[in-house]
């Protein structure tokens, strides 16, 4: 006899539909065939779900038996087939019969006992149940994601005799409410680090806020230990709220990504990435047979945080600018071609020079000039070019974090950098650029006209500086958030100067 | 059967042959007697020298294979420059008394420099804008009462102290780590055209040798050697000009020191010379004194003490933050919203104008620097 249920598989972090059908009461020697690229982990499956069938009362199928994950020519992964095929199995070898009526997707892998456990891309499967209007049955634990999809039925089932009882109908399952999801429950939930614990450096958190409030990319400059990273990581917490749309980009990605399985902190926020800087290409970029997102897209709606710098591989640094430009990032294999969300804000750390210490006061730096020089050039003129500001963290004194006042608390920043961006927003409803680091060129000579003094004063300050061409229009963008920020509709001298402090990395310096 | 070498082709020759330096080159002296005989030596005779080896015996007999001596001749014709030997009686007097003596060096320029007594400004290739206007006045000053100055015409200390003698239309001598057809550093080229037109290049090195880590400290010495003080503007602790200063104590030359801000990394070798008996300087004067030198001596008027830099008229925020500034210290953006009680953006915004205008320097390490000295 022959069953049919629907399932899906992953491709980067869509989801597509699968059928997986099975046949038993085959003519032939008693065998378990599994056909439809499955890998390791789903030919595997036969072995759980075996098990799990005997010990929840059922019986494995006593003839040849055909499985069939269709389309054919899709690679499928993992354990996430197992539920459909025990469920195809009973079906197939009439030891139940289905009495729930409308159209369901499965998806789950199954313990020997029958217990369901997690899955990655939960939330992928919900939003393609969502397309062909379906319900969707899944591990408890991964319904909680997939509950965040708005109009789908999400069913979460801890074992297997529980979905055997809720499709013959002798048990209900009560579709799970986005508002009792994990992630519903810790909306909006604080970050636990705080800007207030960051003493000193505000010339770094004044640099930083604005970065945020315009999307700029942003690269500190500092010897170790002046707390670049400290600040890094906590750029999220003083960026906008995610919006329930961003969000699930972003959890859709962890999702993919298998991060959602056991991760302890389920809540709403946005993503802090930092690789290490030995990291490779499609680490980076994403990849694999089946490709899978890379950092990138794990940093989507978040921060990508690349400490030391100029360590990255040219190569790694490289590959970065497209989806810099893009926001997006598409991936070619064997298994076909995916294009993932990588709309990240860049923030970037390096040392002063390559032995850290210049302008420590502690330590002598014993760096030439050229090999400062030729340090510094180690970041690529096209990478530098997607970095609008660029700032320096001096090193900071035992006395200074001793400091007993606390700073400025990361709810306050976010604040003046939410109202930063509606302004924004409304300046640019009728542009592809959601904030001013992402103005075209059209837009820049809308939104950053220079009164002719002003503009005096740039020509100026390019030419003594010696400034490069590429600063300029970095410098309109940076100077448009600043003047924002300060509430003004126009780019007031001090916007723009206060602007154009921040090239550090393509102007003269004084050695 | 060419020629016979004259005793000063053969210096040339012994002079770019590796392996001979001026010690060994004495003790072959005292063995031969003359360096054409050192060239005509047998291999033999050669090691029973105390510090010969085989290979170095090889490399003087068969010095033409690596050392082309015509070339090297038609070279000094074509720059106009001469080769001199401790024998001439131009070569400068100061230097023949060291112990390593050069076997001769390579001028270019106007000799008679040498005529004049020399002192040095040696310090740092990173300095502070402090640093630079010290050495160039001090380099005036020196200058016009008479003085060729001496220096390594490095970035920083030493090219300052260059320009600050060729403009006060005085003397100055760039000794080099290289040949004296080489310009290093590159960014020094208009300095070395200058020099070579208005002062002296020397160098030990032959034609198309370039630097690298030996020979700046060999290049040291000889600066030292030439002078009758060498002054130190700015050092850090480990800084190249330390070496000097240490050639100059082995030579028992006059030893001065330059103070700076003692939160400064790039005077701490200064106040560590100072400690160690080196001489506090700071004016010309105080130089003259410690030489000995008369001011009747002076050929012209010594410059007056520093006299406040011109101010611009500034904007009450410039002139607070240049006031800030106003000590030499280098100060960051955070130290100095502090100091001012400014916010930052006020801070970073007006810097820039200061910086428009000429009166604060940005440097690599993130800080300001004002010049308050002009």
């Amino acid at each position: 006899m022959l069953a049919k249920l629907s399932s899906a598989v992953l491709q980067g972090i869509e989801a597509s539909l699968v059928d997986v059908e099975v046949n038993t009461g085959e003519i032939g020697e008693l065998r378990f065939i599994l056909v439809g690229l499955p890998d390791a982990a789903v030919r595997e499956s036969q072995d759980r779900v075996f098990s799990a069938l005997s010990n929840v009362g059922f019986r494995a199928p006593a003839t040849r038996t055909t499985i069939n994950l269709a389309p054919g020519h899709l690679k499928k992964e993992g354990p996430m087939y197992d539920l459909p095929i025990a469920l195809g199995i009973l079906k197939a070898t009439g030891q139940i019969a289905f009495r729930y009526e409308r159209p369901l997707l499965f998806a789950g892998e199954l313990g020997l006992s029958g217990e369901l456990r997690p899955i990655k891309g939960g939330l992928s499967i919900a939003l393609l149940a969502k397309k062909y209007n379906m319900g969707v049955v899944l591990p408890a634990d991964s319904a909680h994601e997939a509950a965040l999809v708005n109009d789908v039925n999400v069913f979460p089932a801890r074992t297997l005799d529980e979905v055997v009882r809720f499709l013959e109908c002798r048990n209900d399952i009560v579709p799970l409410n986005a508002s009792e999801s994990f992630y519903s429950k810790h909306v909006m939930a604080d970050y636990p680090i705080d800007f207030a614990e960051v003493k000193g450096q505000a010339a770094v958190k004044r640099a930083v806020e604005i970065a945020v409030a315009g999307g700029h990319n942003l690269l500190l400059i500092g010897p170790p230990g002046s707390g670049k990273s400290m600040i890094a990581k906590r750029i999220p917490g003083i960026m906008p709220k995610p919006h329930i749309d961003e969000f699930l980009e972003i959890l859709s990605i962890q999702s993919a990504a298998g991060i959602t399985l056991n991760a302890a902190d389920r809540a709403l926020k946005r993503p802090f990435r930092a690789p290490h800087h030995t990291i490779s290409d499609v680490g980076l970029l994403g990849g694999g047979t089946i490709p899978a997102p890379g950092e990138i897209s794990l940093a989507h709606n978040g921060v990508l945080f690349l400490d030391e710098l100029p360590e990255f591989k040219r190569s790694a640094l490289e590959v970065l600018r497209q989806p810099l430009e893009d926001g997006t990032v598409a991936i070619s294999r064997s298994a076909g071609k995916v294009t993932l969300p990588s709309a990240f804000m860049l923030v970037a750390a390096m040392n002063p020079c390559p032995c850290g210490h210049l302008g420590d006061a502690k330590r002598e730096c014993r760096c030439t000039v050229p090999q400062i020089q030729r340090y510094r050039a180690k970041i690529s003129g096209p990478l530098l070019d997607r970095i609008d500001i660029h700032v320096e963290a001096p090193s900071i004194s035992v006395s200074e974090i001793q400091k007993k006042e606390n700073a400025e608390p990361s709810t306050t920043i976010r604040d003046r950098i939410g109202r930063c961006r509606d302004l924004q927003a409304q300046r640019l409803a009728h542009s592809k650029a959601k904030c001013n680091a992402r103005m075209e060129n059209a837009e820049i000579q809308q939104h950053c006209a220079l009164s002719p003094e002003n503009s005096q004063l740039m020509s100026q300050a390019m030419e003594e500086l010696d400034l490069s061409a590429r600063a300029y229009t970095k410098i309109l963008k940076v100077a448009r958030t600043i003047a924002d920020l300060a509430n003004s509709t126009d780019i007031a001298a001090n916007h723009l100067l206060e602007a154009i402090q921040y090239r550090s990395l393509d102007r003269q310096l004084f050695y | 059967m060419q020629e016979p070498l004259t005793s000063r082709e053969a210096v040339l020759v012994l002079n770019a042959v590796s392996g001979v330096g001026p010690v060994l080159y004495r003790r072959l002296m005292e063995t031969f007697g003359s360096p054409e005989r050192i060239l005509e030596a047998d291999e033999y005779a050669l090691t029973r020298v105390e510090g010969v080896g085989p290979k170095t015996a090889q490399a003087i007999r068969d010095w033409a294979t690596t050392f082309s001596l015509s070339k090297e001749k038609r070279l000094l014709l074509d720059w106009g420059a001469v080769f001199l030997t401790p024998d001439d009686a131009a070569f400068p007097p100061l230097l023949r008394k060291i112990y390593d003596c050069p076997l001769g060096l390579y001028m270019l320029g106007d000799v008679m420099c040498l005529k004049k007594p020399c002192v040095s400004i040696v310090g740092s290739r990173r300095s502070t804008l402090y640093g630079i206007s010290v050495a160039k006045k001090l380099a005036a000053g020196l200058a016009r009462a008479g003085f060729c100055v001496v220096s390594g015409m490095a970035r920083g200390i030493d090219a300052a102290a260059h320009e600050g003698a060729l403009e006060a239309g005085g003397s100055t001598l760039a000794v080099l780590g290289s040949g004296i057809d080489i310009v290093y550093p590159p960014e020094n080229k208009e300095l070395y055209d200058a020099i070579r037109q208005k002062g002296l290049i020397v160098s030990e090195f032959p034609f198309g040798r370039t630097v690298n880590r030996q020979t700046f400290p060999m290049r040291n010495r000889i600066i030292s050697g030439l002078s009758e003080a060498v002054i130190v503007v700015e050092s850090a602790i480990h800084g190249g000009s330390m070496i000097t200063a240490n050639t100059a104590g082995e030579q028992g030359r006059t030893l001065m020191a330059i103070p700076g801000r003692i939160d400064q990394v790039s005077s701490q070798g200064c106040h560590q010379l100072i400690r160690d008996g080196a001489i506090l300087v700071t004016s010309v004067e105080d130089v003259l004194e410690e030489l000995a030198y008369g001011a009747q001596q002076l050929e012209m008027q010594l410059p007056s003490a520093s006299k406040p830099r011109p101010v611009m008229s500034l904007s009450p925020l410039e002139q607070k933050i240049y006031q800030a500034l106003a000590d030499g210290a280098c100060v960051g953006l955070d130290a100095l919203a502090e100091r001012t009680g400014m916010p930052i953006s006020d801070v970073a915004s007006t810097l820039l104008l200061l910086e428009l205008k000429k009166q604060v320097v940005k440097r690599a390490d993130g800080t300001f620097e004002a010049r308050v000295f002009a």
